[in-house]
């Protein structure tokens, strides 16, 4: 079990490190969003909860492909599981 | 949860695809646009697909060797899941292709061979089908899997490369583009190359572990 959360830790930091560049990348991009939202027009305009609706609203579809990603890889787990309690049922 | 490590890995690797495949910085091209983000779905099916046959094909051979039932199951159930990735590999080609080449099928050697190849694939379900007794299914059954991993290869990566094709790293041309090798891609193509596989991998361990299951089962009712 030990051995297995430090993988975990591992990937996590491996997977971080690997996106952090394309992050940087995109960086520019999101400062010239700031900039269309410039302070004069957003002091003009009331403030919305606008962060999901950025870049062409991707965020949404991002949203939906991961729901459906982690509904497909759950239902996955518990075909494991039922198949796990049928094995160790046979074996007694 | 209890789920061995790889399975773990499984869930992170395909969350940081879609995640980071989505919102990361691509190469901006003419024509490809954002489609180029296919990379990491499209692309995977089929390195999924060579590398879940090749393990049917390690078990074919090694039912040959030793012929144990479980060795057979294997092979049988991932040629299954290779084909299931070879059909989403060729379904989601055409998709792209309808957008970027103008038609959903326009006879390129990358999507005739790659039909050929399916098609060498369902011919062995047939013949599995068409078996009463269990040795001699699984036995002829191996035999062919060999001869159509072989045929497949040169179907998939020779044979569009000698002619012209319109596909993404054919016509003359092998390896992928210089396009294709930009850095930014690699960064999360590798990661779903991995992921998706060991998604296929996850499919034949279960359907594995059922088969064994049933054949118990029957043997003790």
């Amino acid at each position: 079990m030990k051995m297995h959360k430090w993988l975990l830790m591992l990937l996590l930091t491996w997977a971080a490190g690997f996106s952090a560049p394309a992050y940087a990348q995109s960086a520019p991009e999101q400062g010239s969003t700031i900039e269309y939202t410039s302070p004069d027009k957003a002091a003009s305009s009331p403030e919305m909860a606008d962060v999901l609706r950025r870049d062409g609203k991707i965020y949404i579809v991002v949203a939906v492909l991961v729901s459906v990603l982690l509904g497909v890889l759950l239902y996955l787990i518990s075909l494991d599981k039922k198949i796990g309690r049928l094995e160790r049922e046979l074996r007694q | 949860m209890k789920l061995s490590w790889w399975k773990w890995l499984t869930i992170l690797l395909l969350l940081y695809t879609v995640v980071v495949g989505m919102l990361s910085e691509v190469p901006r091209l003419a024509i490809l646009n954002e489609t180029i983000r296919n990379l990491y779905f499209h692309v995977p099916m089929w390195f999924g697909m060579i590398l879940i046959l090749l393990v049917s094909v390690v078990y074919s051979v090694k039912y040959l060797r030793n012929p144990l039932s479980r060795n057979d199951i294997i092979a049988y159930e991932s040629a299954k899941v290779g084909i299931l990735f070879g059909v989403l590999g060729i379904v989601t080609g055409m998709e792209w292709a309808r957008f970027t080449w103008g038609e959903f099928w326009s006879n390129d050697p990358k999507q005739n061979a790659s039909a050929i190849g399916l098609l060498i694939y369902f011919a062995y379900l047939i013949l599995r089908g068409s078996f009463q007794d269990h040795q001699q299914r699984a036995r002829i059954s191996a035999v062919y899997n060999i001869f159509a991993f072989a045929a497949l290869i040169p179907l998939l990566f020779i044979l569009p490369r000698l002619t012209d094709s319109l596909h993404p790293g054919n016509g003359g041309n092998p390896g992928f583009n210089s396009y294709d090798l930009d850095s930014r891609l690699r960064v999360v193509f590798y990661p779903a190359v991995i992921g998706w596989t060991l998604l296929g991998i996850w499919v034949v361990h279960l359907r594995t572990r059922l088969e064994v299951l049933k054949q118990r089962f029957y043997e003790n009712a």
